[in-house]
């Protein structure tokens, strides 16, 4: 009796096993068609910038987005975001045939079961170096990610997702970025009788943090194409 | 005449480190007068002048007017008092007429058009009133200046060599307007001038003052009306004349000899007498000049400083 | 005291060198404006192209608020000479052209005749920033339109919000306006020991370059002084446009350039007074 118990335990747990994704192409493919299901979406979004050296107080401005790629932000005042948007994400993800995926493993974030998926770009030319997602199989969303570009570095973010799950779309972002190598503008003018301050706490961290709060998403309502015209700084 | 002088100034002295420019310097004027203040070029009449109008701090003396002293009762008596230092300057990108009523507010009235027209045409510049100053001549500058420091009609007016630079029609219109001033409307005025026959013609009293001392002081008639006369007397070659002189009652008068002029001092009624003598004596007269004693002192001042 | 005033105000609207002050600050700002109209977004890019490496910029950054604050700039050097223009005409001025004898024989104390010039250079300038503002904040929003202001400083980026900006421009006007005083009543000092308006003008110039100079320069031997001199204090309207604002430091220049004001006035008051006018 205690052996069949075991076989069967054993069958449950391999059957189990399999049932949890490996197949990296897959996750992805499943989490493209859940964030497929958004046409174009409308959403008001405060800006929240943490970053050494900058002095900026939160930022409220709407956000808009149109299949495949169109993505611009609205904003009634300077608003500093990080290079590598939610976006950026999205459409690294689109192109299946730009690189190649690799499931590294399963894993817990934050209660939550994931696979964690590395891609690698086939091309050289290409700006990221590698990316590696914690993905939710359960809701197909990207929980984690963590992009390597030739030209921004590292940039990770962490997505919590609400009532909008459904179509990947993300309650909060937070962006943490590597800011050892910032280096300040030009001044627009001298800086007179600005003595060698010390260094704060804040200033001397190398690390800083954008956190994007979206809500109010308009989703799959039509959205004009001149929206997306690029206005001046 | 008040008992009071108007101006009084009691051993006053100025010193610029170890230049002593007024040296223990006493005057009064009385009110009324037309005050002559004469003396060679840096004799110190303008050091003085500026000291009573507070331009200037005495480094020892005291300095009153109308009865009170100088720099406890400034304001006071500055607003009674007119005046033009020197040549008299102003703002040159104004009119003569902003000009007149910017120096009356700041003597502490505001002056109406009609005022500043009157004063205007009184000195001599109707018409004149809304052209800048820089157009202005001397003379007209000069006339402005008059105007400038009668407008607030102050009791005592104090003027530093007025004619400096006016023309001889100018001298004699300014003279007319300071006796009227003084003769019709009772002011007090003081004036600065190293021109002795112009204050002999205009002053009631005077002062002569060099190196910062006075030398003299008292009524014009006092001072130059005295009884002796230097007369130069100039005839034609003749050496007789010293022994003529000698044999006769002028001996005593005569201050020098020679074969062409005779000096001698001489009462104003012994001109005349001694002319005849000379003629008497077939002397042939080619002219006579008379110098007051204190004229010529003046005038030796005055060429001494040069 | 306020009809002197009065008087002296009179006498520097008469002056054509008064409009100098008016005329220039009119063509500087014209030239900005034009040049960051004709080029402010490549102008732009060169100032964030570091962050853009790094970061998204989003909105409007070149407005009629970043135009004013690049204009402002200019009060380090430009206007205070612009006031010591007129303030070191106001005494020297008067004993060149020989009025200073007619003034100062007049029935007004030599502290009033000083105090009202000093009062009239104040309204002078207080006139000439008010023109500055209009020019620099309202002319330029109206071209540029509104928005968020970019600050960038040499250790730190500052954005200030659009809402938020109208006080501290205007603050910043205030304690500029007491820093230009100061350099009224330092080139009214300096006029009252001179014949002619040239040497105050040149000499007040001369003490805020000095001065700017030892402030900038890194020498420890310097530090100990650097916190007196009233040229630290002038560019203090800067931090009105800080995040947070160090408004003790803000406190404390304003006492500094107070204090400046109430010496160089003093100085002059007292040297008036002392003065023999022989001019």
């Amino acid at each position: 009796m205690n052996k069949l118990i075991s076989c069967l335990l054993l069958f449950y747990a391999a059957t189990f096993a399999h049932a949890q994704q490996t197949d990296s192409k897959q996750i992805l493919r499943d989490v493209n068609l859940t964030f497929q299901k958004v046409k174009d979406y409308a959403a008001d979004v405060k800006i929240k910038t943490d970053i050494p050296f900058i002095n900026i107080l939160p930022v409220n401005a709407k956000v808009f987005f149109k299949q495949p790629d169109k993505f611009h932000i609205q904003s009634k005042g300077i608003a500093i975001l990080p290079k590598q948007g939610p976006e950026n994400m999205m459409a690294s993800l689109r192109d299946t045939l730009a690189f190649t995926s690799v499931f590294l493993m399963n894993d817990n974030l934050n209660g939550v079961p994931v696979a964690i998926v590395n891609i690698l770009p086939v091309s050289d030319t290409s700006d990221i170096v590698v990316g590696k997602f914690w993905i939710d199989t359960q809701r197909h969303v990207v929980m984690r990610s963590q992009i390597t570009s030739k030209t921004n570095g590292t940039v990770n973010a962490e997505y919590v997702y609400g009532s909008n799950a459904a179509y990947a779309l993300p309650d909060v972002v937070t962006f943490t970025i590597d800011t050892k190598k910032f280096k300040m503008p030009k001044a627009v003018a001298a800086d007179l009788n600005n003595y060698a301050k010390e260094k704060t706490e804040k200033q001397k961290e190398s690390k800083g943090k954008i956190v994007l709060t979206f809500s109010g998403y308009v989703i799959n309502r039509g959205i004009d194409d001149a929206v997306f015209k690029k206005s001046g700084k | 005449m008040s008992s009071h002088p108007l101006v009084q100034l009691q051993s006053v002295s100025k010193s610029y480190g170890n230049f002593l420019a007024v040296d223990g310097l006493s005057l009064s004027v009385n009110k009324g007068d037309i005050y002559g203040f004469l003396g060679p070029n840096g004799s110190g009449k303008s050091t003085t002048l500026r000291m009573l109008l507070s331009l200037i701090k005495p480094t020892s003396g005291s300095i009153a007017v109308f009865g009170k002293p100088l720099m406890q009762n400034r304001n006071y008596i500055l607003s009674r008092i007119g005046c033009i230092i020197e040549k008299p300057d102003f703002y040159r990108y104004l009119t003569a007429r902003k000009n007149l009523e910017l120096f009356a507010k700041l003597s502490g009235i505001t002056p109406t058009k009609k005022q500043v027209d009157e004063m205007l045409e009184f000195v001599g510049l109707s018409g004149r009133g809304n052209d800048l100053v820089k157009a202005y001549s001397h003379g007209m500058k000069q006339r402005l200046g008059l105007a400038q420091a009668l407008l607030h009609n102050p009791e005592l007016i104090i003027l530093d060599e007025p004619n400096t630079g006016l023309d001889p029609v100018g001298i004699i219109e300014l003279r007319n307007m300071l006796l009227h001033l003084n003769q019709q409307q009772g002011k007090t005025i003081m004036l600065s001038s190293h021109v002795l026959p112009e204050i002999e013609l205009i002053a009631s009293r005077m002062v002569i003052i060099n190196k910062g001392k006075n030398i003299a002081e008292g009524s014009v008639s006092e001072l130059l009306n005295s009884e002796q006369l230097i007369t130069t007397f100039s005839f034609y070659h003749d050496a007789s004349v010293a022994s003529v002189i000698a044999n006769s009652s002028w001996k005593n008068k005569t201050i020098s000899v020679a074969d062409d002029k005779v000096v001698v001092s001489l009462s104003k009624e012994e001109v005349a007498v001694f002319n005849a003598f000379l003629v008497s004596n077939q002397i042939k007269i080619t002219s006579i000049e008379s110098k007051r004693k204190l004229e010529d002192y003046f005038m030796k001042l005055v060429n001494s400083v040069h | 005291m306020w009809k002197l005033t009065w008087i002296e105000l009179e006498k520097i609207a008469a002056k054509p060198r008064s409009y100098i002050g008016f005329i220039a600050i009119t063509v500087i700002v014209s030239i900005i404006q034009l040049a960051m109209y004709a080029d402010g977004d490549s102008y732009m890019d060169f100032i964030t192209q570091s962050m853009e490496q790094s970061f998204e910029l989003q909105g409007k950054m070149l407005n009629g608020n970043l135009v004013c604050f690049i204009v402002l700039q200019m009060l380090i050097v430009q206007i205070p000479l612009l006031v010591a223009l007129v303030g070191g005409d106001l005494v020297s001025g008067e004993a060149a052209m020989g009025t200073v004898r007619l003034l100062a024989a007049k029935p007004i104390s030599r502290t009033q005749i000083i105090l009202s010039k000093f009062f009239a250079g104040c309204i002078y300038t207080f006139a000439l920033l008010a023109w500055l503002a209009v020019l620099a904040l309202f002319v330029s929003r109206l071209v540029f339109g509104d928005g968020d202001l970019l600050v960038v400083k040499s250790d730190s980026i500052t954005i200030l919000q659009a809402h938020d900006l109208s006080w501290r421009f205007a603050c910043a006007i205030g304690i500029a306006f007491l820093a230009l005083v100061t350099v009224a009543a330092l080139s009214l000092m300096l006029s009252v020991f001179s014949d002619n308006s040239i040497g105050p003008i040149m000499s007040t110039m001369a003490v805020i370059i000095l001065f700017t100079i030892i402030g900038t320069m890194d020498v420890p031997f310097f530090d100990n002084i650097k916190p007196f001199l009233f040229t630290t204090h002038m560019i203090i309207w800067h931090n009105f446009f800080d995040q947070p604002m160090d408004t003790h430091q803000i406190m404390q220049s304003t006492l500094v350039l107070l204090v400046h004001c109430v010496l160089f006035v003093s100085v002059a008051v007292f040297a008036f007074n002392k003065k023999d006018i022989l001019s």
